[in-house]
């Protein structure tokens, strides 16, 4: 009997730790089933849907960053390796760049352009258009004081630095026509709306004064008559000075209060606009940026090897950081995106950066930031995409001088230049245009682009003469 | 057999609340301590809240390394798992994982910090820190003379001025100070310069270094009651004045794209004017300035009212112009050029350097 009930008990105490042991199991099952997580992948799609800066358990995120010289800090998160087909490379270069074809060039610098040759793959550029320029045309012989892309037509405005005179020049059918014959002489820089209108900078011989003339043509009420130039002349001394044409929008910088102002006026040509202070600094060498979506954006004018600074100026006053401590900076915003290509000169070297919000990339050309121009950026809108993020620049063939900034600006060295498309969606980057043809090259000096992004403008830095070139596909 | 069925309902009865307890203390491990009562009883709560996360430096710098530590009162971190997120990601977990180092970007983007760590006996607790960083920009140029459309930075030079900013980005409390509300120290070589410091003093001018010297700036600044304070210093060197000529063209003025070189193959008659860049000047015909131009070892006379230029008509077959340009009231402004102009022909401009036409000078 005794033994029966201790058979009994046993059995049972082992049946019990039995039961507990898989309910037990039972219980752990149903919690790590409630603790199970989704991983999920951020949209590489975007090609920048990149999150937060990186960085090791040892710390820094400099390790992720490509060549950081003269104590110079990028900021971001470095750069991410992407995916290798067509994606944004690696550590080292940052983008995947190769030298594609150099690029289809019709006819080189015909003086007048009249040459036949026909294009009809022009990039952007609605339907098929017949130009009888040529892909690169030298539109003038002689030096020009500013220029502007007219809208809805391939044509292109510039004042004349000799004269002031306003100039329409065809560039499909490579037609020169005078807006204006009013006599500005000697006029050294003119900002043009996107009908000619202009504005004028001029030295005063006698007091040395840099003048600024508010133009407005008029009497001009077809194209084939010659308008007159009137208008208003601006404060004296705007040595920074800037004027956007679709923001309609004047951004200059006087010297007064026992410093330096930062103020905006509305361009409204031939009158004095409303000024409105912008903020206050202790320095007045700075380049400034009228954007075409409203923003106003300074970068101190560099020095190579010497920190500069790029902020955004916003209401009260408040410079925002853009880039900082950054050597030799030159930089180029974009309107309508956060995106922003910079350089920097140093040590005789210099290097180009791509940056968003997120993070900076090294882009494998050697170039200034004043050497490049955005194609237009329209963000998604309904069921359109963003369009590609897309700049050009000019790459010189050498630019090895050791303060090649202030040498290129003085004007006591000229470069040798090749057009280069920079596709920061896809990682791209490719020549499309090799500049030092039969002995000929150009020096890029202020390029910009037509609203539709298919025509690149610009100055020759060694005679000031305006050239135009098609973006072939 | 009714004994059998009696012992199967026994061993039923007493297994069934067994399996339920030991399943419910498994999914339990999550919800609740096993010591909830414990806790309570002692009347602790929030026990959540249990984490104190720590920043070393507590106000960094852009681009500054921060050392991010967390500890508890409570919990033995050495034994708990600990998780690290930085803005929105998580980028380190671990056992007793108590620090980690993370830099910020030199753009001076806030920082998010959370940090979360679950105990077995008294939960999960999070705390969170955002790291707003000290930014001190200091932007400098000389007060000297660039030509009016020179795109590059004016550069001090010796006896002349230097202006400095300072451009702050203090916040507290989520707000961004001013100025007025911070005071700014300036130093020089470490000493500090008297006048030129004290509450919202951002912008001063001063001497610039001396003759190929180089002087450390720095600035400290600190808000009103020295919560928040931050240093940054850079370095600035003298500069030599940058004496080159340009040709002053009659229709296009003067052709600041092209510096003459030393030997220019001239055209037969040029005017060409002399930018002393970076002289401690604000316009070239400052009355201290003084412009002594030679031609072929003779001292030739400029304009009266334009002594920086002198035009040149062709006369032999190669000639030497000397310019030396000095300051009667700065004796460290000194530069000289010298060019050769060559016998050209046909030419109209320096910007066709196939002109071999000769020179004399002329009086404008």
């Amino acid at each position: 009997m005794n033994s029966n009930k201790t058979y009994r008990v046993a059995s049972l105490v082992l049946v019990g730790i039995l039961v507990m042991f898989v309910g037990g199991l039972a219980g752990w099952y149903v919690v790590l089933r409630q603790k199970g997580q989704t991983i999920s992948f951020g949209d590489a799609a975007r090609g920048f849907g990149f999150g937060a800066p990186s960085a090791s358990e040892a710390g820094g995120t400099y390790d992720n960053i490509g060549s950081n010289t003269g104590g110079f800090a990028i900021g971001g998160g470095g750069i991410i390796p992407g995916p290798t087909d067509g994606g944004i490379g690696g550590v080292n270069g940052g983008f995947g760049g190769s030298a594609g074809d150099a690029g289809f060039v019709d006819t080189v610098i015909g003086s007048s352009g009249t040459s036949t040759q026909s294009s009809t793959s022009t990039t952007g550029l609605p339907g098929t258009i017949v130009f009888k320029t040529p892909r690169l045309w030298r539109i003038t012989k002689t030096p020009v004081a500013g220029f502007e892309f007219a809208t809805g037509t391939p044509a292109i405005y510039f004042a004349e630095r000799a004269t002031g005179n306003v100039m329409r020049a065809d560039i499909v059918s490579g037609e020169l026509t005078r807006r204006t014959n009013t006599l500005t002489p000697k006029v050294y820089e003119a900002y043009l709306a996107r009908d000619g209108t202009p504005i004028y900078r001029t030295i005063n011989e006698t007091s040395e004064a840099l003048e600024t003339f508010n133009g407005l043509i008029t009497n001009a009420s077809t194209s084939a008559n010659l308008g007159s130039v009137s208008g208003i002349n601006l404060k004296n001394n705007l040595y920074a000075f800037d004027a956007n044409p679709d923001s309609k929008t004047i951004f200059y910088i006087t010297e007064d209060q026992g410093g330096f102002t930062a103020y905006t006026m509305p361009w409204a040509p031939g009158r004095n606009g409303t000024e409105r202070e912008v903020f206050r600094s202790g320095i007045g060498g700075w380049r400034l940026f009228a954007l075409s979506d409203g923003r106003l954006i300074v970068s101190q004018k560099p020095q190579d090897g010497a920190p500069g600074y790029a902020y955004e100026a916003k209401t009260g006053g408040i410079l925002s950081p853009l880039v900082r401590a950054a050597p030799g900076l030159t930089m180029l915003p974009i309107a309508g995106h956060s995106a922003i290509i910079f350089g920097t000169s140093a040590n005789g070297s210099l290097a180009l950066f791509a940056q968003t919000a997120s993070e900076t990339l090294v882009l494998p050309i050697k170039t200034v930031a004043d050497k490049c121009v955005w194609s237009p950026y329209k963000p998604a809108a309904g069921r359109n995409p963003a369009t590609d993020l897309v700049a050009y620049c000019a790459v010189p063939r050498d630019a090895s001088a050791k303060n090649f900034l202030q040498s290129w600006y003085m004007g006591a060295l000229h470069t040798s230049d090749s057009w280069w498309r920079v596709n920061l969606t896809n990682g791209k980057t490719e020549q499309i245009f090799t500049g030092d043809v039969d002995g000929a090259g150009f020096d890029v000096v202020d390029p910009a682009i037509d609203p539709s992004g298919s025509i690149l403008a610009f100055k020759n830095g060694v005679d000031g003469t305006l050239w135009v070139m098609r973006i072939v596909k | 057999m009714k004994q059998m069925t009696r012992a199967t309902l026994r061993v039923v009865s007493f297994m069934l609340p067994l399996l339920f307890a030991s399943f419910s203390f498994a999914n339990a491990q999550e919800q609740t301590p096993l010591n909830a009562d414990f806790i309570s009883s002692y009347g602790l709560r929030n026990l959540e809240n249990a984490l104190v996360l720590h920043a070393s430096p507590k106000y960094p710098e852009p681009g500054e390394a921060v050392h991010l530590t967390v500890e508890s009162p409570i919990f033995d971190l050495s034994k708990d798992e600990i998780t690290w997120v930085i803005d929105g990601k998580q980028v380190a977990r671990g056992v007793g994982k108590t620090s980690f180092d993370t830099t910020l970007n030199s753009r001076g983007t806030a920082l998010s910090v959370t940090v979360s760590a679950v105990d077995p006996i008294w939960g999960t607790a999070t705390n969170a820190l955002e790291i707003v960083p000290l930014l001190i920009d200091i932007l400098y140029e000389g007060s000297t003379y660039v030509p009016p459309f020179y795109r590059g930075r004016p550069l001090p030079s010796a006896d002349g001025s230097l202006r400095l900013q300072a451009v702050t980005h203090l916040v507290r409390d989520g707000k961004v100070l001013d100025d007025e509300d911070i005071t700014f120290t300036w130093y020089r070589n470490s000493k500090v310069i008297k006048n030129f410091s004290g509450q919202g003093i951002s912008k001063i001018l001063i001497e610039a270094p001396a003759l190929y010297d180089t002087d450390a700036i720095s600035v400290r600044v600190a808000s009103a009651d020295e919560s928040l304070s931050a240093v940054k210093q850079i370095t600035i060197p003298s500069t030599e004045v940058a004496l080159v000529i340009y040709e002053n063209h009659p229709l296009f003025g003067i052709l600041f794209n092209n510096v003459l070189p030393p030997q220019i193959n001239g055209p037969a008659d040029i005017s060409v004017a002399a930018m002393p860049y970076f002289a401690t000047i604000f316009y070239l015909n400052d009355p201290t300035l003084r412009y002594s131009w030679k031609l072929n070892g003779n001292s030739v006379q400029a304009s009266s009212t334009k002594r920086n230029e002198i035009s040149l008509q062709s006369d032999g077959d190669v000639s030497e112009l000397r310019l030396e340009v000095s300051q009667t009231t700065n004796f460290f402004l000194s530069a000289l050029g010298k060019w050769l102009f060559l016998r050209g022909a046909g030419q109209s401009s320096s910007m066709n350097q196939d002109n071999e036409d000769i020179f004399h000078s002329a009086e404008i």
